[in-house]
């Protein structure tokens, strides 16, 4: 469902800044034109010669000549941020060098969807068995790690820097368990907070950890579902191709309801829940996109998708990939139909039964119909409080302004020890704690 | 799964991990066949997930009383609105037109929407001169928010939003304000006006 726009633009703030200076000066622009591919100009730098900048309109790719390692540059950026607003002229044919970059995508998308080579078998036994080796290696590696660890407590010195919970996060990089490295690197922050309640953390992770390794032994004892709970906390990333082609598709109109945002390095995460209007379930896509490139897809906050998704194989289904889908008009003043827990007790009844099919799970979706937030505190109708991250820098300030001193339908997840916030129903709508995507 | 009668309380498991388990004995439970190592991962792993599974909430002595924002009568203008607003803050040239952005939006009989509130309310902060400006467009849950929060209380001032507030000047021209920043281009200055004051009322 490729839905580009120039809204998908994921910029920076210095880049935005940029661009839009450039956008709004029609001098900078000696050159500008489009047609029904590509829209193109010469953006005036600095320099003698101005800058050869395009965009291909299917998708959004652009090209610049300039020397900014920013994709898209500001030039770029510019040309799409007049795109949007229609103030780039129709124009009878593009220059030479738009037409050969043109070209060269092309025969780029044309190679790239020729039937693939016959996979050999053979070998992709052959990489499965080596990645298995790895990974067990990797594992006994954790729990010789964890073991050395818990005999020499967490008093011990080495355990408070970050470089001791790095130096085990490489090691299982180098073993393909990357997810296991992440919830490493994480307990390092923890590691250096001398508190009670850091200390709980750190004991509740290890303790996980633990429970994987000893999942991941046992392997073909476990249901199948959970075997695939286990094997993707490890690492064992299912392609989404081989999600579709073994998984059953589920049609519904899903309701996008939220969005969280996470970054490693220079990988960005975007983890969008979608509830299913006759299914009555939630579904979590989960996409990238690399440094400021913009995501592939759009699914903006409150639309609905009308389609068919399948779930990752799970004891407890919640990540799904989309098959197919398009966006439909949404009726305005529809009620909300993913607040569908009345409180605090139903939610954790909720959580103790996903746990109870995934002891692994970390999180689950739960849209409550009214809720009192405060900083760190969530309350409902029957007075149960629960803790609360409201995931806003100023949120003594920011929460009255959005909920107006009333209780309000919220949307977020429960991480077991905490609620953190995705969105809310505001008196206008939904608003997502992160901003539209 | 198999759980033992009885779960280690928490806190005992939390001060074995502290000290670590090289001088402790093998607990004497169903971990017992375990090197104390071992038992206490598992110990840990166990009553872990039985603690977030059997999480109890704490519960308020009475509940939080509501006291609720106004409701506003007036629709909230439009999201594109809203990124203009922002372009216009972002440059010191076009920050005097945010006036006539003001003027505009109020003459329309719209406000900005609740998740803005807060955001607008900041920039009238750190800009006086804005405050008037500011307190046509920010609706009853910004009157309200002002007398809610310190931050905001420069925007509880009576004349600026009371029945007898005196008019609010515009605007100085794209011309205007050329002549103020004579490095800005003139061209590109009467284009974001005229774009501006188009694409808001439109």
């Amino acid at each position: 469902m490729p839905d580009w726009t120039p809204d998908s633009l994921a910029l920076d703030a210095a880049t935005l800044r940029d661009a839009e200076k450039l956008a709004l000066n029609p001098t900078r622009w000696p050159l500008i034109g489009r047609d029904a591919r590509a829209a193109w100009g010469l953006a005036q730098g600095s320099g003698k010669d101005p800058y050869r900048v395009a965009v291909d309109l299917a998708d959004g790719a652009t090209k610049c000549t300039c020397p900014s390692r920013k994709f898209p540059c500001k030039h770029a950026a510019a040309l799409i941020l007049m795109l949007g607003r229609a103030a780039v002229p129709e124009s009878a044919s593009p220059p030479d060098w738009v037409t050969t970059w043109l070209g060269g995508r092309q025969a780029r998308a044309t190679a790239a969807a020729a039937p693939a080579k016959a996979p050999d078998a053979a070998a992709k036994a052959k990489r499965e068995a080596a990645r298995e080796k790895k990974v067990a290696a990797g594992i006994d590696e954790l729990t010789l790690f964890l073991e050395d660890l818990v005999r020499g407590g967490l008093d011990d010195p080495r355990v408070k820097g970050y470089a001791f919970w790095d130096r085990i996060a490489a090691r299982m990089v180098d073993a393909q368990m990357t997810p296991i490295a992440r919830r490493l690197r994480r307990l390092g922050g923890r590691s250096n907070v001398r508190a009670a309640d850091s200390t709980a953390i750190i004991a509740a992770e290890l303790g996980q950890l633990f429970a994987l390794t000893q999942a991941y032994q046992r392997l073909p004892t476990l249901p199948d579902g959970l075997g695939a709970d286990v094997r993707a906390a490890i690492g064992f990333a299912l392609k989404a191709e081989e999600v579709i082609a073994e998984g059953t598709p589920v049609a519904d109109r899903w309701h996008v309801v939220g969005a969280r945002f996470d970054s490693v390095e220079q990988l960005r995460e975007r983890r969008t829940w979608l509830y299913g209007e006759t299914t009555r379930q939630f579904a979590l896509i989960i996409d990238f996109a690399v440094g400021h490139a913009a995501f592939e897809t759009r699914y903006p906050i409150g639309g609905v998708l009308e389609g068919t998704l399948v779930y990752y194989p799970s004891a407890y289904p919640q990540r799904a990939v989309i098959q197919q889908a398009r966006s439909i008009p949404t009726v305005p003043d529809t009620p909300p139909v993913h607040y569908t827990l009345s409180g605090v007790q139903d939610m954790l009844n909720v959580y103790a039964d996903a746990l109870a099919r995934n002891p692994f799970l970390l999180r689950i979706p739960v849209g409550l119909v009214s809720a009192w937030l405060i900083p760190k505190r969530l309350t409902d109708p029957d007075a149960w409080t629960i803790p609360f991250d409201a995931m806003h820098h100023d949120a003594h300030i920011w929460l009255p302004s959005v909920t107006g001193g009333n209780w309000v339908p919220v949307f977020g997840e429960w991480e077991g020890e905490v609620f953190s916030l995705i969105a809310l129903h505001t008196t206008d709508g939904i608003e997502n704690v992160e901003g539209m995507t | 799964m198999t759980t033992p009668d009885s779960l280690p309380e928490w806190n005992d498991l939390l001060d074995r991990l502290l000290t670590g388990t090289r001088d402790q004995l093998a607990p004497a439970d169903l971990f017992a066949s375990l090197s104390p190592g071992r038992a206490l991962l598992s110990q840990l792993a166990l009553t872990g997930t039985m603690q977030r599974a059997g999480y109890v909430p704490t519960r308020e002595r009475r509940l939080p009383q509501a006291d609720p924002a106004p409701s506003d009568s007036r629709p909230p203008c439009s999201l594109r609105a809203i990124d203009w607003l922002l372009i216009l803050h972002q440059h010191s040239t076009t920050h005097l037109m945010i006036y006539d952005w003001c003027i505009a939006i109020e003459r329309q009989g719209q406000r900005i929407p609740v998740g803005e509130v807060e955001f607008v309310m900041a920039m009238g902060s750190n800009n006086p001169d804005l405050l008037p400006y500011i307190a046509c467009v920010i609706g009853a849950r910004g009157h309200w928010l002002a007398h809610q929060s310190d931050s905001f209380k420069a925007l509880r001032a009576p004349e600026l939003w009371g029945p007898d507030r005196p008019p609010l000047t515009p605007s100085p021209t794209p011309q205007e304000i050329h002549k103020r920043y004579p490095n800005a281009s003139l061209d590109t200055l009467v284009q974001v006006y005229q774009r501006m004051m188009r694409e808001i009322t439109a």
